[in-house]
Formats: C-alpha cells, structure tokens, sequence
C-alpha cells in the first residue's frame, strides 16, 4: 500500500512541476535591451585617406567594480578593437576549412559596388601588439586578465563552427591577457538567448536579402535594426552616414559614404566580419549553362543539356536538379527562404532582373529600367505589353498595386522588409506602376530585382490569406509549377504565356533529399543532373574525384561574422 | 517356466555424460533382456541411472551424453547401428515411452486428436487426416476418455485424463514395448493405481511388453513380473519378482526392501537407514561400486568388480557373496532355486 | 466473439484513452518547459520583436496556457490536430495524412523482415547450439544490432545504388513515374494497383527494397536474442523429448512445436519493438530521403514547433496503443492457455 501512494505522489510532482515550468516561458516577455548613449564621439566624417588614432578614454568605468547605480557595459571600445585586432581570419579559414573560405575584412562582400577592406586597412591581417596595448590600456594584466564568455550554436551553421571557435580562442588568449570561455547552445534557444540580450558575444551568420551593401551594414549598425541581431549598437554618426549613403542615388556620393562607413565599422566594431563560405553546385557531365552569379541567383531556364549527356531522366526534354532544402513557402509577399525565392524567380519574374550568372540588372517585367524622380522618392516602372500570367490572365499595373496591398496587410515573413524601404504603390494607367519610397534609397532597383516583387496570380494566391503551399503556380516566369509533393519533388513545366524566350529545357523536376551524403549518392550514379544546396564541403570534395561529376564553388554571399551585444552589462 | 520369447537384447550398454567436472558414467556395461509381453521393473535410488537407460534404450540421450558402447538388439537388428531416419521410425512404432509429468509432457498448443493424428501421420505419412482421427477416437475410448474431450488442450484435461493420453500416444503405434519413465511419480495414489490397472490392461490385450522404471517399491512389487535393481550404473541384482521379495541376494536390495516404511512398524522402531551414501559418478568406487556402503564387504569388493551373473536360473546378481574367485577368501554362498 | 473476449477488449480500449491522455498532456508541457521558442527559431534573428509578437498573437501562442490545453484536447478529439506553427502553416492532418501512409508502408515490411529473419534465426541457432553456425548467427546479430542504421543505409546504398546500380537510390517512386502519378489513399502501394499503374506499382517495391531491408535488419538483432534463448529453453521441455520419442523429426521439434510455444514473448518483443520500429524509421527516413513521419517529428522538435509535435506524437501513442492492444488479441488466438 505505502509503494502505491509514494508513486501517485511521485507522479503528481513530476506532472505539477511540468505544468510549472511550462507555464514559465509563456508568460515572460523578452526584455527590449536599452539604447544607450553612444560611448565615444567619433571625429567628424574628414578626409577618407587619414584615420587619426583614437585616444579618446572610454566613459565606462573599469570593468571590476561596478558602480551599484549604473550599469557598466562590457564591451569598450578598446576592447572590441583588441579582439578584432587579434583575430586572424587567414588562420582560420586554413586551420579549418584548408583555404576554401574566403576571409572577409568587411561586412559587406568584395564583388559589391563600393565595397572596401576597412578591417585589412586598420588591423591588416592581424595585430597582435595593438591588440596586447589596448588590453594593457583597459588595465588588464598576466594577473587580472579579461575573462569573456564566447557562444556559438554546434551544429546550425555546421560542425566546423565549433573548430572556428576553437582557433579564435587560441588566438585571442595569445595576447596573454584574455580569457575566453567558449559556450554553446542549440539553435532555438540561441536565438532566444541573443534576442534577450544573454549573450555577450557570439557568431551569426548573414545572408543578403537583396544586392546591395545598404543590406550588408544598416542590419547590425543601424540603430533601428541592430536589436534585431542581437548587436544592440546605435550610434548617431554611423545612422547618419548609412541613412545618407541608403538615401543617395549619386553613385560617387554613394562610394564616399561607404568607405566613411567602412572606416567608422573598423573604428567602432559593431561586428567583426569573419569570412565567407562557398556553397557548391554539382552537375553530370553534359550539363550546360548552370552559373549562379553574385545575386545568388540560379536560373532554370538557361540549363541545357550537351550533345554527350546522359539525361538522369533518360530524356533531354527533362532535367532533375536534387536539394535538401525544403519549401517553406512559395507566396511571394511572405516567402523569406533561399530555396522559395528560387522557386518563385524561375515562375515569376520580379520587376526587374539579373542577367544570368552576373549582377548587371536588366529589366524583367518592366519594360525598361524605371525613371526617378528628382528627389528620388518616387520610382516609375512601364510594364511590358501584354503581360500574362502562364493562365492567360493579364497582368496590369493594377495587379502590381494589388499585389503591394496584399503584401502591407497580410503581414507575411517577407514584409517587414520592403515595407522598411516602400511607403505606397499607385498605378498611373494600365502599364505604369509608381513605388513611393520612404526615402531616397538608391538601391531600389537592386531591391526590385527580389521575389517580393514578382507579382502573384491572384487566381491562386488569394486576396485575404496567405497561400504558403498552392497546388500549382502560373506566374509571369519561364517555368510554370504544375504539382509539388512536400518531402519529394516539385515538377516545372516551360510557360507558353511567358514573354522571353522559351526555355531551353521544358521540364524541371526538383527532387528533395533529407541528407547530402545520399544527394551527392545521386548525382554519381546518375539519378539527377544537378545537386545543388546543400552539398557541403565535405561531399563537394569527394564528388570532384568522380568521373563524369563537375563540381563548381560559389563564392555565395553568406557571412560568418562576430556581435559584440553593447548592451550587455557586467553584471549578467 | 514357459520359455519366453526376447524382445530386445541389451549387451554391455555403457553411457557416459561430459560434464564439468568430468566423465561421468551414468551406465556402465550393462546387459539384460526384456522378454516379449512381460511387465519389468527397474528401481533404484535417483542418481541410479535408471532414467537414463531408458532414454539409452530409445537412444534418446542428448548431449553431453552419450552412448559410450554396447548394443541394443530388437528383432535381431543392432538400432546402435540405424541412421537419423530409422531411429525415427523405431521410435513410436516399435519402442515407445510415457513420461513423469503428463502436464509438461504434452504440447500445450495442440489438442488432444492432433497429438495423436501427428504420431499416426508421421509413421504413416500416407494415412489422411480422417483415417486417422477414426483411430484416435478409438483409442482414445478405449482409454476411458470422452469422445468430447478430443478438442481439448492439454490444461483443459485432469491429471489422470492426460496421462491416459500420454498412455494412448504410447499405444497408438502399436508399439511391442513402452517404457514408462517414472509414469506415475507425479500422480495421486487413486490415479496412480488406475494407471497401474492400465497398463495391466495393456499387457493383458495387446501383449505388450513394459519397462516401468521407478523408484516406487511397492508399484513395482504390485505390476511386474520381474524386477531389475539398479545401482550407481549396475544392475545389481535380476529376478522375477516374488523371489526377489521374498529372498533379496544383493546386500543393496536388502537394504532397499528394509527401507520400505512398514505400517506394522510401532513407535519405537526407527526407519531403517541405509548408511552412507550413493557414489559420485565421475570417480566410482573402485571394485564394486555399493563396496563402501555395503555392510558384507570384503576386501576383493574394493579391488575387482564382480560379473553380473545368473547364480540360479532366472536370478542374476552382480556380488563377490555369490561368485567365486581366486582371490576371494570368504566362502561363497549357494544358493537354490 | 466470447463475453469475456469482448469484455476485454472493451476495457483494453477504454484503457487506451486515459493512456493516450497522460502521454500527450506530458508532451505538451515538456515541449514548452524546453528552452527555445518555435516563433524566433523559425525566423532567425531578422524579424523584429514586433514582427515576432504578432506572429504569436495570430497563432494563438500568447493565450493562457490551459486554454491552449484544452484547445489541443478538442483537436485531437475532433482529429482536427490544428496548424503547424512553423515553417508554412500547413493544416497538421494534411501533413500527417501524407506522410503518415509512407512511414507505414515502410515499416509494414520491415517489421516483417525483422520477425522472419529474427525469428527463423533464433530458432535455428538454438537448433544448433554450440556449433559454429550458432556463434556465427549470434555475432552477425550483436552487429547488425551495433551499427547505427544510418550506417547501415548509406553503405547499402553506395554498395547497391552506386556501385552496382540495380536498386534505387532513395524516394518512394521514380521521379518521372512520380509526375504522372495519382496518389488516393498517400499508399503508394495500393494507389498504384487502384489505378492500374503497373510501372509504378513496379517502382514503388524496388524503393521499398533498401530502406525496409536496411530497417529491418537492424532491429533483428534483438529478436534473434530473444527467439534462440526462448527456443533452448523450450528446447529442454519435457514435451519435446516426448515429442522426440514418438519420432517426430528435430526440424518439425524446432520449427514447429517449440517456436509455436515461444511465441507469447516474441509477439510482445514485436509490440514493443513497434514503437522503437517509429524511431528507427526516422534514420532510415533521412538516409533514403522517405517522406515519413519521423522525419517529420525530428524536425519540427527542433523547430519547437508544439503544435505538430503533440500531434505527431499523440498520433504515435494511438499507433503503439493500438498495435499493443492487437498483439494481446493475438495471444489469445495463438495460446490457448489465456482465455479472458
């Protein structure tokens, strides 16, 4: 008898103390870290060659004693410099990734318009004594050294993030005045705890939304966005150079500004850039025309197959490109994925596009590049003539207006994005389509070039929701999507309705794998033509071995870069 | 006597187990004859080996055990000699065997005809399943069990119905011996003398011979004809039964009938105890094996094992008191018939 | 069907309610005691806060939680099982009823494969005990059942798929035969035969060789254990000398008599091993790229994503449940000894 009533009252505290802990997190609202004052004046925005040293004393008191009323911030000046100053980018990308990635000495990357090496130009590949004198500046000593808490996710951004951390650890413990406690987190609850304000300092990942360095730098700098990523940084100066340099559409005021920019980001250190990681696309021998230029971009329709290939479909009216990616949605005013803006760009075409496997931009469905107003807040967009979707309705600029409706009501993923930079969407008449923008964001066009604005069939993506997964999509595109099975393939037809030239293969098949090692499986024994995202490092070189298997590297535009969260405080 | 006619012929049947701790000889050289329609009993303590000849009769022992040497002939045919298939067949049809546990001893997932249809059916093979359901419920009437109760299982039946379906799966073959390893062991006196009154009832119609091994005295005193006592391996001593009664020759079968709780016995006398006790097998007394037991031993017990001889025409005994030898001083003793 | 059947089997469903109850009114609260938010771990970090909150708000996230509860009871009830709440709110049932089918089809013949080869192996080796044939059978067992599945899979595939091309890589049909096909009931199996699509019929049981062999090879393991050393005790029973002595033959013994007999513990391996089957598959699932439901379960538990987790796995207890009701019915058509 006394067993049976100790169980009941063991099993009633385990269950009450669930529902305890359960009921914990729902209630608690994640905490708005403050904006702070910025800590130091930057000199004023001078001559671009000259830099002069920065001497001015931090505000913050010494990080050990805490004045009981304020809050101490950890991260000095003096300290962010010291760590970017000691981390060796070329190390690492050869310690870990035998030389495959590329260092980056600059948030935004190097095939960009005004994009520069500000890093390489204050630190150069690493400087160790300035990183030892800074240190020393802040009081810290072989006795009394700084001691940190670095965290990283094992597995979200891959198994060598881990490795990475380790060098950079060694690295910075080799100016033999800081301790640096590595700590890791799996992806959920990291990005709880950077949100929240938890973590000190930490790696992320970036990957650009649309093709400019205004996306590369206003993210974490800006003081409206660099919450968002967990940096917490805003300082009045950078604001003012990003928003001028977002606001201009004169490209020689635009380069000023951005090597300003670049300066001030190695001056202050919102983020340290680490480098960038390729990704790599595999294809069957007789597989012609797969090139992903600088946008990131693949396009189906230039795919073609060689007068000796060995189609996987058995057929050359038919390609088979394998992804472990997975469609998170294909409604172009909510889709926010690599993998559905690719869908939605080979059925779609946006208002302007990129000729394929470069970043020149041409016009897409407009018919020619827009004209700006003088004061650069309103762009004009002609349409093509007889614009229809692949059903034969016909797309007008009243469809465009629609569309922007849809996208600042629905709330999808993909709206807070444009509706930063779009304020409102008039149709002139049938062929021309007005953006009024909020400001004068020279970068418009690249941002016309993004899925967010290919038009969707109001057919099939209804007014009033969302449609994540429609049973078929006509759009403006090369390709319509005739049936997608989640979890295993999604199948392309050519667009008899579609204005360019026809594709020069009819049929796309898109089929999803779980794992890379069984994509890559495929591609050798011939099951599909193409793998691409994600193959990975790993089965990228072993298929270069293979006969009959291409492997071609992407310098894809995806970042591996260091926050500093300034507002953590000692304390934490 | 009426001469007799031999059913099986046992010559010099040695088993051995490998154990362990080393050979054990659980049969050790022993010969005999069962005679056609006679009941035979074979006692002894447990740990005798009785179990095991009859297994070894079958050749049903399994490793570690095995038969060393000897013969075993039936119908003038070495079954030492038969391959997997014959033993099969000899199995069943010509020697069959009822068991200690009725319970344990029939397949709990099969019912009474089936267990039965299977025995014909695997003989026969060419007999179809109505034939030989007819001559399950035939047998099995004969036996006293319903017709009705043919459908069930085994744990649906009383104790003394299985073990007449364990008696009818030894009859249906019409085997020319069953040998029925302590038959009756597990059974209630009430259904231990039906069985018994069975298995007269057996010998009587069918002529059946019967090897009731046991270490129930009195069963044996009460069924058989003639009587085999077993001893650490060694049958000792062989007689029909009333002379082996009434004048026990080996010193162990004296014992053994002493023992024998006596109701006459009043409170004062004690149970007779036989002193030590039974020898381990993997390193058997020299000489005679009952020699450190026995109370009329005498120094040749401990040095030469005696024959197992017929001293008198239908006794056999196996002790130096009955046999001569040159190095035997004691004087043997005569004895008639 | 007796009173005392159908009284049984009445309480044994009865009892599945209140099981199925407690399992997944654990897993509800254990999935938000875990730290990690489905909302932040779907969107990264580029959703602002507000963007974050309102995402909560319309997927119902920021009401009180027995409201939530009970929200969850009545959909597993109304077997309405809700939304997912991430990546693409795709109706849980649609999900479910797509890849429930395939992770089913997958595990039907495996479990088969793992019962024929478990068993016929145990039993063999008991057959020959101590010979060299029954050590080799048991140290193929002890290694089959020690390497990962995943493992087991790839090298199947590379032996199989790429080295010597005769079995297909992964996916449940060829991709081509896939375009044209019409799927009713998400069986292939059964789609194929009702519309008289005999290449894909064809297609779908050549898919189905690697994944199901490489499934069920590695849960034999067990059951080669559990058949051998049930079978040499059972080999000792009195019956079977019996059964010996009447001259039945040592294969009909074996494979007849005493296997019949060592069912009961079998079956239940094979219930319980059901469940583990569920796990399993997930691996299996990844390596041939099947669209499953384990699959399906490992990614949304690492999206945080409750909705779909609790029913996933709501569903998963009915499963277990049920199978575990169906083997107690099978003891007693097998074993006449337990009668209810």
């Amino acid at each position: 008898m006394k067993a049976k009533k100790f169980f009941v009252l063991l099993i009633v505290l385990l269950l009450s103390s669930l529902v305890l802990g359960a009921c914990q997190p729902a209630a608690e609202v994640t905490e708005e870290p403050e904006v702070t004052e910025p800590e130091v004046t930057e000199p004023e925005v001078a001559e671009p060659e000259t830099t002069e040293p920065e001497v001015t004393e931090p505000e913050v008191t010494e990080p050990e004693v805490t004045e009981p009323e304020e809050p101490a911030f950890l991260w000095t000046k003096n300290l962010r410099q010291a760590i970017a100053a000691a981390i060796d980018r070329e190390e690492i990308v050869d310690r870990v990734f035998e030389g495959r990635n590329i260092p980056a000495y600059h948030m935004v990357p190097d095939g960009y318009p005004y994009a520069t090496q500000p890093f390489f130009d204050k630190y150069g590949t690493r400087d160790l004594d300035l990183a030892i004198q800074l240190l020393s500046d802040e009081g810290y000593t072989e006795d009394n050294k700084f001691v940190f808490d670095l965290w990283y996710p094992p597995e979200h951004y891959g198994t060598t993030t881990a490795d990475v951390m380790q060098v950079i650890k060694e690295q910075l413990e080799e100016t033999g005045l800081m301790t640096v406690n590595l700590n890791s987190m799996n992806w959920a609850e990291y990005v709880d705890g950077f949100v929240a304000g938890d973590l000190p300092f930490f790696i992320l990942g970036w990957f650009p939304d649309f093709a400019d360095p205004e996306n590369w730098l206003s993210p974490f700098a800006s003081c409206l966005q660099s919450p968002d990523n967990g940096v917490n940084y805003c300082n009045e100066d950078m604001d003012a150079l990003l928003q001028a340099a977002a606001a201009s559409a004169d490209p020689a005021e635009r380069e000023s500004l951005y090597q300003q920019i670049g300066e001030l980001y190695a001056e202050d250190v919102p983020t340290i850039p680490l480098f960038w990681e390729p990704e790599f696309v595999s294809y069957r021998d007789g597989v012609e025309g797969v090139v992903v230029g600088a946008p990131f971009e693949f396009n189906y329709h230039v795919l073609s197959f060689g007068a000796d290939a060995q189609p996987a479909s058995g057929s050359t009216d038919t390609i088979i490109i394998g992804t472990t990616d997975e469609v998170n949605s294909l409604d172009s005013v909510d889709a926010y994925a690599t993998h559905d803006w690719e869908v939605i760009k080979n059925t779609g075409v946006a208002l302007l596009s990129y000729t394929p496997g470069t970043s020149e931009l041409v016009p897409g469905a407009a018919a020619a590049m827009p004209t700006v107003s003088e004061d650069g807040l309103t762009y004009t967009f002609t349409l093509r003539e007889n614009l229809k979707f692949a059903d034969g309705t016909p797309v007008t600029a009243q469809t465009y207006v629609d569309h922007w409706n849809r996208l600042d009501t629905l709330e999808g993923q993909v709206s807070g994005l444009i509706q930063l930079y779009v304020d409102s969407v008039e149709a002139l008449d049938d062929l021309t389509v007005v953006y009024n923008l909020k400001d004068s964001f020279g970068f418009f066009p690249a941002l016309a070039a993004t899925a967010p604005f290919v038009v969707a069939n109001p057919a099939t993506f209804l007014t009033d929701e969302i449609v994540q997964f429609p049973d078929i999509i006509d759009g403006l595109g090369a390709y319509r999507m005739v049936s997608f099975t989640p979890g295993e393939q999604m199948v392309l037809e050519a667009n008899p309705e579609y204005f360019g030239e026809a594709p020069l293969i009819p049929k796309v098949i898109i089929r999803y794998f779980a794992d890379p090692t069984t994509m890559s499986n495929a591609v050798e024994s011939g099951e599909v033509d193409v793998a691409w995202r994600t193959l990975g490092p790993v089965e990228a070189i072993r298929l270069q071995d293979v006969e009959g298997v291409t492997v071609d590297k992407v310098d894809a535009p995806a970042l591996r870069y260091m926050v500093f969260n300034h507002t953590f405080t000692v304390r934490e | 006597m009426s001469e007799k006619e031999i059913l099986m012929q046992v010559r010099d049947l040695s088993v051995e187990y490998n154990t362990r701790l080393g050979e054990v000889s659980a049969v050790d050289n022993v010969s005999f004859e069962i005679y056609k329609g006679e009941i035979l009993g074979l006692v002894g303590e447990s740990g005798c080996g009785k179990s095991t000849m009859g297994k070894a009769l079958m050749r049903m022992i399994q490793p570690p055990g095995k038969i060393t040497s000897g013969q075993i002939i039936v119908n003038g045919e070495d079954i030492m000699a038969y391959d997997q298939k014959q033993m099969r067949d000899f199995r069943g049809r010509k020697v069959s065997m009822i068991f200690q546990d009725p319970m344990t001893s029939l397949n709990p997932v099969q019912r009474v005809d089936e267990h039965i249809i299977e025995a014909i059916q695997v003989h026969e093979p060419d007999t179809n399943t109505t034939e030989a359901l007819a001559r399950a419920q035939t047998l099995i009437q004969r036996l006293g069990i319903r017709k009705n109760r043919m459908k069930s299982y085994p744990h649906q039946l009383s104790g003394g119905m299985r073990q007449r379906v364990m008696v009818g799966l030894g009859l249906v073959l019409n085997a020319d011996l069953i040998i029925a390893d302590e038959a009756t062991t597990s059974l209630d006196v009430i259904v231990e003398a039906q069985l018994a009154d069975q298995l007269r009832d057996i010998r009587e119609t069918f002529g059946v011979s019967l090897l009731v091994i046991t270490h129930n005295i009195a069963l044996v005193a009460e069924l058989s004809d003639r009587l085999a006592v077993m001893y650490a391996g060694h049958i000792v001593e062989m007689g029909d039964v009333e002379s082996v009664f009434d004048t026990p020759l080996h010193p162990y079968t004296k014992g053994l009938l002493k023992s024998i709780p006596n109701i006459k016995l009043d409170d004062t006398e004690k149970l007779y105890k036989m002193p030590g006790e039974p020898p381990n097998l993997t390193h058997p007394p020299a000489g005679c094996r009952f020699h450190p037991r026995c109370p009329f031993a005498m120094s040749i017990c401990s040095q030469v094992e005696p024959e197992f001889s017929e001293i008198v025409p239908g006794r056999m005994v196996k002790c130096w008191l009955y046999l001569d030898h040159p190095d035997k001083e004691e004087a043997t003793i005569e004895v008639t018939a | 069907m007796s009173t005392s059947l159908r009284r049984f089997l009445v309480t044994r469903l009865l009892l599945t309610i209140p099981m199925v109850l407690i399992l997944v009114t654990m897993i509800f609260f254990v999935m938000r005691v875990l730290p990690g938010d489905p909302i932040r771990s779907q969107l990264g970090p580029r959703v602002s806060e507000e963007q974050a909150d309102a995402l909560r708000e319309r997927l119902g996230l920021n009401r009180p939680l027995y409201i939530q509860y009970f929200d969850f009871l009545w959909d597993m009830v109304t077997l309405d099982f809700g939304t997912a709440l991430t990546q693409g709110e795709r109706p849980i049932r649609d999900e479910l009823g797509e890849r429930l089918p395939a992770t089913i089809e997958l595990t039907i013949p495996a479990i088969t494969l793992t019962a024929v080869i478990g068993i016929f192996s145990g039993a063999y080796a008991a057959k020959n005990r101590k010979k060299p044939v029954d050590y080799i059978i048991r140290l193929l067992s002890i290694a089959v059942y020690s390497i990962p599945i995943f493992f087991m899979g790839l090298i199947f595939q590379i032996i199989f798929s790429v080295r010597i091309p005769i079995l297909p890589l992964s996916g449940r049909m060829d991709t081509l035969l896939l375009t044209n096909f019409t799927s009713i009931t998400n069986f292939y199996i059964i789609d194929a035969i009702l519309t008289r699509n005999w290449p894909a019929l064809w297609s779908v049981l050549m898919h189905l060789v690697l994944p199901s062999v490489t499934l069920g090879l590695a849960l034999s393991g067990v059951f080669v254990r559990l058949t051998r050393v049930n079978m040499i005790e059972m080999l000792q029973s009195d019956f079977i000398t019996a059964g010996r002595a009447r001259g039945i033959s040592e294969n009909k013994l074996v494979y007849r008599h005493a296997l019949r007999n060592t069912f009961i513990p079998i079956l239940t391996m094979l219930g319980l091993q059901f469940a583990i089957l569920l796990a399993g598959a997930v691996l299996t699932e990844t390596t041939f790229s099947w669209p499953g439901v384990g699959r399906y379960l490992v990614e949304r538990i690492q999206l945080r994503d409750y909705t779909a987790v609790q029913a996933t796995i709501g569903i998963f207890a009915l499963f277990v449940a049920f199978i575990s009701l169906l083997m107690d019915i099978l003891y007693a058509f097998i074993d006449p000894r337990i009668r209810y």
